[in-house]
């Protein structure tokens, strides 16, 4: 055996895969070989310093982030359940309110008390069309003005809830006030914001709840473009492929027309435009 | 010695394979759990890999992200470990890919380490853990990747021959190679100078 070969075995020693046999030999030859008892030290002393965390940990920053993660995953599931190491069995409805500030609490309070003077003003009095259409206006603004407001902040768990928030009203998930897909000027404000999440937001994490707000606008015509260009915008290939999939699913000819040129575009990302032409070629 | 303790997969129960799977059939919130279990590793990882604490941090937080977009590509059969190192090999070649930048180079400095109890012992330590960083960069990038997912994934060669498609005897002698190649240029740079780290436990 040659001490390469030993010196082999040392390695697979450290990564504890080997045999009794090997190891009994290993131990036999560098009783007698000096030169690779001492290679044996200084590959173990590098393998441990390898793996030794220093003094860093990762930041509480990550966990919070993960929670945002997982509830723009599941915007109307029951309370989620990340529980940090006290079992995700109980619920954690806490979370729900990560990021906000008193003066997003307060606008909230507001709407929240309109909705009821809203419902108890409909049946106290009957319905008085003029009244309760303005009442709803005066919810959707705060709505709005919420949204907006928590898509410019600077923390990313606020900018998440803006991208919810910005999601219901868009879709009209909240009040069934507008029919998805519709144009408004109030809903294009919002649209127009989330399309700024999309491609300025320096959060990969942003930047993907935004594009999945703006899912059941994907087949405008007036904002087809947008999501294309966004396309060439990203630097993160995950957000990009995320973008062809959503063109790809909404399912327009033209979505279609529009990738294909984006084909000739000699800025792409060579790995994003190898996924373009794949999904291109699988959906022909 | 291993790198980072797993933690008992008590809190919730299950193992991480039972518990991706749910979160595979829309249990997404027990993601959190495996988060609790692996974002040290995985952050630690990452370090070795990248090369700022930051862009360590968004690698991990890309991992999830994967785990909740390929959620559906996890089989009940597969193990989860081998699983999450995947998606964290493809999430760090992304980001290299569009952002080069990333790649630890020979002469970056990381980031100070935080408060070690001497201060003479940290400036040791930080000194080690920065010529360690500067190793590593020089080591060519497939050899680096071998050699961090060896030490820090704890899979065996075998399941490290799967993920990397190539033999298992090739494991051996690359992650071989690899580590005796960091040791050379890490001595090269002066080594661990005059502190002992007392370190040879391992070799038992």
């Amino acid at each position: 055996m040659t001490c390469e070969t030993m010196q082999e075995r040392l390695t697979a020693r450290l990564h504890g895969e080997l045999s009794p046999t090997d190891r009994a030999e290993l131990e036999a030859h560098l009783a007698g070989c000096p030169a690779c008892a001492a290679e044996a030290i200084r590959l173990a002393e590098i393998w441990s310093a390898l793996a030794r965390p220093a003094a860093e940990v990762p930041s509480a920053r990550m966990r919070q982030r993960l929670e945002q993660l997982l509830e723009s995953e599941t915007p109307t599931a029951a309370p989620l359940a990340f529980g940090a190491r006290t079992g995700v069995s109980a619920g954690a409805p806490g979370n729900q309110e990560i990021g906000w500030s008193g003066r997003e609490r307060r606008w909230l309070s507001l709407a929240a008390m309109l909705l009821v003077g809203l419902g108890l003003g409909y049946f106290a009095f009957g319905r008085r069309d003029a009244d309760v259409a303005s009442l709803q206006r005066e919810v959707g603004d705060l709505h709005e003005m919420v949204a907006l407001s928590l898509l410019e902040r600077s923390s990313v768990s606020e900018r998440l809830q803006g991208v919810s928030y910005g999601r219901e009203l868009s879709t009209g998930e909240s009040s069934g006030r507008v029919s998805p897909g519709a144009a408004n000027p109030k809903d294009d404000r919002i649209i127009t914001a989330l399309f700024a999440r999309l491609i300025e937001d320096p959060s990969v994490n942003v930047r993907l709840a935004a594009l999945e707000a703006l899912r059941p606008i994907a087949d405008r015509d007036d904002r087809r473009g947008q999501l294309v260009a966004a396309v060439t915008r990203q630097d993160s290939p995950l957000v990009a492929l995320s973008l062809i999939d959503l063109l790809l699913e909404s399912g327009t000819a033209a979505a279609r027309h529009d990738l294909e040129q984006l084909l000739a575009n000699d800025q792409l990302d060579p790995v994003v435009r190898g996924y373009l032409r794949d999904r291109l070629g699988r959906s022909a | 010695m291993t790198p980072f303790p797993t933690p008992a997969a008590t809190s919730v129960g299950g193992g991480d394979s039972q518990l991706m799977g749910r979160v595979r059939d829309g249990e997404v919130a027990l993601l959190g759990e495996l988060f609790e279990r692996h974002h040290q590793r995985l952050f630690h990882f990452f370090l070795r890999l990248a090369r700022s604490r930051s862009a360590a941090e968004d690698l991990v937080q890309e991992v999830f992200v994967r785990m909740l977009k390929y959620r559906h590509t996890f089989r009940a059969e597969s193990e989860f470990v081998p699983w999450m190192f995947t998606l964290a090999r493809n999430a760090a070649t992304d980001l290299y890919r569009a952002r080069p930048k990333e790649l630890p180079e020979t002469e970056d400095t990381p980031e100070p380490e935080a408060e070690l109890p001497h201060p003479v012992e940290a400036l040791e330590r930080a000194e080690q853990a920065r010529k360690l960083q500067r190793a590593l960069g020089r080591l060519a990038p497939e050899r680096r990747e071998i050699l961090v997912l060896a030490r820090f994934s704890e899979l065996k060669y075998d399941r490290i021959a799967e993920m990397l498609g190539i033999s298992e005897g090739a494991v051996k002698v690359r992650v071989h190679r690899a580590l005796k190649e960091l040791k050379e240029i890490f001595h090269a740079d002066g080594g661990f100078g005059a502190a002992s780290l007392g370190t040879a436990e391992e070799a038992g």
